[in-house]
């Protein structure tokens, strides 16, 4: 099992999985308390070494908590076994207009998180 | 040696730090200073400069700097910028903090109703012309508080002006300074788009600075009188955006004070631009954001959408019927509405010379009935104003009639300038029935050279 990141579980999938929740929480510039992310909307990217994002979906947002939160979904994990990389992409809501949710005036990227993902039995 | 701000990921979309000014041991009042960041990359190829906005009360001294797509989007392998800060410090004779003699300089409180609506403290020398709204400006749309100062196509003889009693003596200094911002302005430079400081009463004085001409974004213009006449009284601050020009100026934090601009660059920062796998710009940049799928706020309108106008009823549809692809579309219960549109703002670097093209996948409820509502049944493809000449994508309508998800595109040719933004509208104007959107897609066409 490959964990790249210190202080992080090892994060694994098997080729064809689906449905798994996965949170990536948002902090302050202090890293102990959770961002407000009221307003704010993410999308979540996915892709192999070298290669373009093959799967890329919307995320949901628990404000309060700060989390960004996102399911699995069928054709993220699809070939043998190798690193998949996943980030985060949030847009804030506009602070400068009324508030509007996610409107894309400035895009902030999450670092990236490595997962392995194991070969399916067949 | 730089010293180095938060890294960002290539392509990260207009990025905002935020700084706290100091003057020695204290926050500098932001009340009587400006700032200014100036943005090269590593090459020390110049990306223009981009203005410091106020971020919280003028006196916690907190500045933003937000850079746009352009600066933030590098083609394949990413270059570091520098920020290099230049500070403006309205400075008394003493070489204490000046005070600004002028009231409400923000213009964040105004009386009347637009187009007649007039910042408090200030005065119209005429009528006619004159609004103030800044709801649809690009961010930053103001410099500091709630509101700036809007003229539109100002008639003959019309300026704002505010006095301040005064009575300098010869050879004291006045300095005065705004930002300002304007989309096409028409004709030359001259006094009649200008901001001016006159000393008024004896024989009148003045210190006019001309603003620049067509399509400029926010940059803070300053001047300074030293008096050469006696007997002054007043001591007037005007803004010209008057015939013949025509177009759009926005002014906010207006300074007028005794005294002088102290003007000095503080140490370059470095911003490091890190690699990533990025969706190539020939395939759809809206993945995720243009299938409508989450609404977190649940206000109707799928996350990263903005509903522009009134009307309407809106919510994510999740029955497969009336999904395009994935497991939702976004539905609109219409009723001849007027200028409403679902907007998405990308920000990138956008090249002369680039095609882009958006698309969309519709399907109607039966036949809609056309009515009277402007503001169209389309997708249109759009860049910004303030930052070069906005040019737009012809509007593709849609069928009123689609029993199925049936495509629509626009494309718009970029001319001109580099540009920060593409705004993606989806016209839902002059029709009443139901609809269904899904599937945006935003992707480049062709490439420049």
């Amino acid at each position: 099992m490959a964990n790249l990141l210190p202080e992080v579980p090892g994060l694994t999938a098997r080729v064809g999985e689906s449905g798994r929740l996965r949170t990536i929480l948002i902090t302050k510039e202090n890293r102990k308390e959770a961002r407000n992310l009221t307003g704010w909307s993410a999308r979540v990217l996915f892709w192999y070494l070298d290669q373009a994002p093959h799967a890329v979906h919307m995320a949901t947002i628990d404000p309060l908590n700060g989390l960004v939160k996102h399911v699995d979904k069928a054709g993220q994990f699809t070939t043998g076994e190798r690193h998949i990389f996943m980030q985060a992409e949030l847009v804030p809501p506009n602070w400068y207009m009324n508030g509007n949710v996610g409107q894309a005036f400035h895009v902030v990227a999450t670092d990236i998180v490595t997962i392995y993902v194991m070969g399916a039995p067949v | 040696m730089s010293r180095p701000l938060r890294e960002i990921w290539n392509g990260e979309q207009g990025p905002v730090y935020r700084f706290r000014l100091r003057d020695g041991a204290g926050v500098r009042d932001m009340a009587t200073a400006a700032v200014e960041f100036y943005i090269e990359d590593q090459d020390g190829a110049s990306y223009g400069m981009r203005p410091g906005v106020i971020a919280g009360a003028r006196a916690d001294g907190t500045v933003d700097l937000q850079l746009r797509g352009r600066e933030s989007d590098w083609p394949s392998t990413p270059k570091d910028l520098f920020v290099i800060p230049k500070l403006y410090y309205a400075t008394a004779p003493d070489g204490t903090p000046a005070v600004n003699a002028l009231l409400n300089p923000s213009f964040d409180t105004a009386s009347g109703t637009n187009p007649t609506r007039i910042a408090t403290s200030w005065s119209q020398s005429g009528s006619g012309g004159v609004f103030d709204n800044y709801a649809n400006d690009p961010a930053p749309s103001v410099i500091y508080g709630a509101g700036t100062f809007q003229l539109v196509n100002n008639p003959t003889g019309n300026y704002l002006f505010q006095n301040v009693a005064a009575t300098p003596s010869i050879g004291d200094i006045w300095s005065f300074g705004c930002w300002v911002r304007g989309s096409a302005i028409s004709g030359s430079q001259d006094d009649f788009n200008s901001i001016a400081m006159s000393g008024i009463g004896g024989t009148q004085e003045d210190i006019v600075v001309r603003l620049p001409v067509g399509e400029f974004d926010w940059r803070f213009l300053r001047g300074e009188l030293v008096m050469m006449q006696s007997s002054h009284t007043t001591m007037r601050m005007s803004l010209f955006a008057e015939s013949p020009h025509t177009g759009s100026w926005r002014f906010d934090e207006a300074f007028m004070f005794a005294g002088r601009w102290a003007v000095f660059y503080a140490d370059a920062m470095r911003i490091p631009v890190k690699s990533r796998s990025r969706i190539p710009k020939a395939s759809n940049q809206l993945k995720g954001i243009g299938s409508f799928e989450v609404d977190s706020n649940a206000d109707g309108v799928s996350d990263a959408w903005t509903k522009l106008g009134s009307g309407g009823t809106f919510s994510i549809e999740k029955n497969p019927a009336h999904v395009s692809e994935g497991a939702a579309s976004q539905k609109a219960v219409l009723t001849d509405q007027s200028e409403v549109s679902l907007r998405h703002v990308f920000r990138g670097r956008f090249r002369p010379g680039d095609t882009w093209r958006a698309s969309v996948m519709v399907k109607t409820n039966g036949a809609l009935t056309i009515g009277s509502g402007t503001g169209g049944f389309n997708i249109v493809l759009q860049t910004q104003y303030f930052e070069a000449s906005p040019v737009s994508s012809v509007a593709t309508n849609f069928g009123t009639n689609l029993a199925t998800f049936t495509e629509h595109s626009t494309s718009l040719a970029i001319t001109g300038a580099e540009r920060s933004e593409l705004m993606v509208d989806i016209g839902l104007g002059g029709v009443t029935g139901t609809v269904w959107i899904d599937d945006v897609k935003l992707e480049r066409t062709v490439e420049g050279p």
